[in-house]
């Protein structure tokens, strides 16, 4: 996969790896994949296992939300999204592609306030992936 | 020549063909025009040329808005003003400071921004900044030091400058040494008598701290005393008319305006640098300099917003002990989500390097109600002092909101870093948190209308015929620029004006 996106993938990746804010979970944007992407979501557990960063980033907002939190919509909007953003994966410039996610998402207002801390609605999912990961669920 | 009011015999009237009120950046700027000229300026200062507490007290007054610093520590009263402690930042105004805008009630000034602008290159090179653009992709190029890649329209990089001048100083021997100026020290002047319409200044009277008394009688008067000094000395000559001096339309003392500033937050820089450009105290080959984020005109004329601006500052060691709430976590992480491939690049950076503190100056939008009136309280001189009232209002705290939204997004955008802004959710807290910059702005605003404003398009009183004021207090309105550069620049333009009418 090339490093930079097309624009077409920005847009629907963009689009499907947000976090629902006010609703306090996370929303589906581009429903429609059923098949969970293996190969991406072995990446991404690769990559924040080892995170403690994300962890503690992801257990505060998880504290904030409290039971507002479902980790059901959660799993399936993460895997709709691997999919329709990365296909199968298996590429090698999956944290640069996560890098322009998240700087796509700063560009469209897609931000998350979490102890005033101004994140990418990315990143943030990221980082519950890698508390949840870390949880082992 | 400089002259000890003291000495002045009492009672005496000094003629004059100009008598300019005031030694500071703008008085002196008017003085050094009219140096060369063969005419009699007399130069009136409060104080001498050194700081005295006695003089210095007559700065003293009362607050009665929002919390602000003690007046007397505002502004200084002796030869050169209050460029004798003034950081020397400086920046021109921008085209769209002087525009009407729609959503900013009597906002517009009643000149030409070119009216202004051809002053500039003159006011730089008497406050010593050189005639560099103040444009970021200049001083990228000039300094080596890159501006941030924004990735939007929205906001650019502005590099302000810094004076070395101090007025004091650098005139003190064009003055002593002038045939035409004589600078009366140690004279305050109390009031302007009138005739009986109050539509003609005939005399400044004037009064020593030592009870010494005497007056000047000039053809046309200049008061260039501060905002606020400006202000009182209008009101306070009630001789004819009990409103005071010029202000028949009530405005005198109103639409006075500030800077606000306060701490927005916190920066973290993703590749673990604070980038050398933004920091204070760059120095590129003898200029010192400072950039800041500002606003695109596109973007205010679009959601019409105000002109802020933003700056970064290195956190002091109290702060760094105290670092918030997930700050390392956001500082590594965001340094692995970075598309530089330096992994941990963030975390690398010594934190002095990589924690910065935003600060946001605001544009006070004019409002008659943020004024100076004379209180009850008096003076060493028996002179009624100031009451100040300063507010924040609506479209200031709404502007403020949506630049930090600007702010985040093109940061994050542009994969700069992440900020962690302050609550300021509540309007009343955050108004209370404002810290302001003692810029005195307003007051005697310009106007092309007698009932709108103080004074005309030339710097004329409206309805008198021969008074002309000088300095911030002229400004319909102020934007984010640090007011000295543009006083200098205006009293270049009144200069010129001046010259015309009085010249032999």
């Amino acid at each position: 996969m090339s490093r930079h996106l097309s624009r077409r993938r920005f847009l629907i990746a963009g689009g499907v790896l947000t976090l629902g804010g006010a609703a306090g979970y996370f929303l589906f944007e581009y429903p429609g994949h059923a098949v969970p992407p293996a190969g991406c979501r072995g990446q991404l557990k690769a990559l924040l296992q080892a995170r403690p960063d994300a962890v503690a980033i992801g257990q505060a907002w998880l504290e904030r939300e409290g039971g507002q939190f479902r980790e059901e919509a959660f799993h399936a909007e993460l895997d709709a999204t691997l999919q329709a953003r990365f296909g199968e994966c298996g590429n090698n410039n999956l944290e640069q592609d996560l890098a322009l996610l998240i700087r796509e998402d700063f560009a469209q207002e897609r931000v998350i306030d979490l102890h005033g801390w101004q994140l990418a609605r990315t990143e943030v999912s990221l980082a519950v992936l890698g508390y949840l990961l870390q949880a082992g669920r | 020549m400089f002259i000890d009011g003291n000495a002045v015999p009492a009672g005496s009237r000094i003629e004059a063909d100009l008598c300019v009120v005031g030694a500071g950046a703008a008085g002196l700027t008017l003085a050094r025009h009219f140096s060369n000229l063969p005419l009699r300026v007399v130069l009136l200062e409060s104080g001498g040329l050194q700081p005295d507490a006695a003089s210095q007290s007559l700065n003293q007054g009362e607050n009665t808005g929002l919390p602000y610093r003690p007046l007397e520590s505002t502004r200084l009263r002796y030869f050169g003003g209050t460029t004798n402690h003034w950081a020397g930042q400086s920046v021109r105004l921008d085209p769209v400071d002087l525009a009407e805008r729609p959503w900013v009630e009597l906002g517009g000034w009643p000149i030409a921004y070119s009216d202004l602008e051809r002053y500039y290159p003159e006011a730089e090179s008497i406050l010593e900044l050189g005639n560099a653009p103040y444009g970021g992709a200049f001083w990228q190029q000039q300094s080596g030091h890159p501006q941030l890649e924004l990735a939007g329209t929205d906001l650019e990089t502005v590099v302000f400058r810094f004076s070395p001048v101090r007025f004091g100083g650098k005139y003190r021997d064009l003055i002593a040494q002038s045939g035409s100026i004589s600078c009366y020290l140690n004279s305050n002047l109390t009031r302007f008598t009138t005739d009986a319409t109050a539509g003609h200044v005939e005399t400044a009277a004037v009064q020593c701290l030592g009870g010494n008394r005497f007056s000047v009688s000039a053809r046309h008067f200049i008061l260039a005393a501060g905002a606020i000094e400006n202000c009182r000395l209008l009101l306070l000559s009630n001789d004819v008319r009990p409103e005071g001096l010029g202000n028949q339309h009530d405005n005198v003392g109103r639409y006075f305006m500030e800077h606000p500033n306060i701490h927005a937050g916190q920066m973290l820089w993703q590749n673990g640098a604070f980038p050398p450009l933004y920091r204070e105290g760059l120095d590129i080959d003898g200029d010192r300099l400072k950039a800041q984020l500002v606003m695109t005109r596109t973007l205010q004329e679009r959601e019409g917003l105000l002109n802020f601006s933003a700056f970064f500052r290195q956190l002091n060691a109290r702060q760094l002990a105290a670092r918030p709430e997930l700050a390392e976590q956001v500082q590594s992480f965001i340094a692995w989500l970075a598309d530089t491939g330096t992994e941990n690049a963030a975390t690398a950076g010594v934190a002095d390097e990589v924690d910065t503190q935003l600060t946001v100056r605001l544009e006070h939008a004019p409002d008659p109600g943020n004024r100076v009136t004379l209180g009850e309280d008096q003076d060493l001189l028996g002179l009624r002092k100031v009451q100040l009232h300063l507010q924040v209002g609506e479209r200031e705290y709404a502007t403020y909101l949506r630049f930090r939204e600007l702010l985040v997004r093109e940061l994050g955008s542009s994969g700069s870093g992440r900020l962690r802004l302050n609550d300021h959710s509540e309007q009343a807290a955050w108004q209370a948190s404002l810290g302001w910059q003692d810029h005195h702005l307003g007051g005697t605003r310009m106007h092309a209308s007698a009932t709108l404003g103080v004074v005309d398009a030339d710097c004329k009183a409206h309805g008198v015929d021969n008074l002309f004021i000088a300095g911030a207090s002229v400004f319909p309105t102020g934007g984010h620029a640090n007011p000295t550069l543009t006083i200098v620049a205006l009293a270049l333009r009144l200069a010129q004006h001046l010259e015309g009418m009085v010249s032999p």
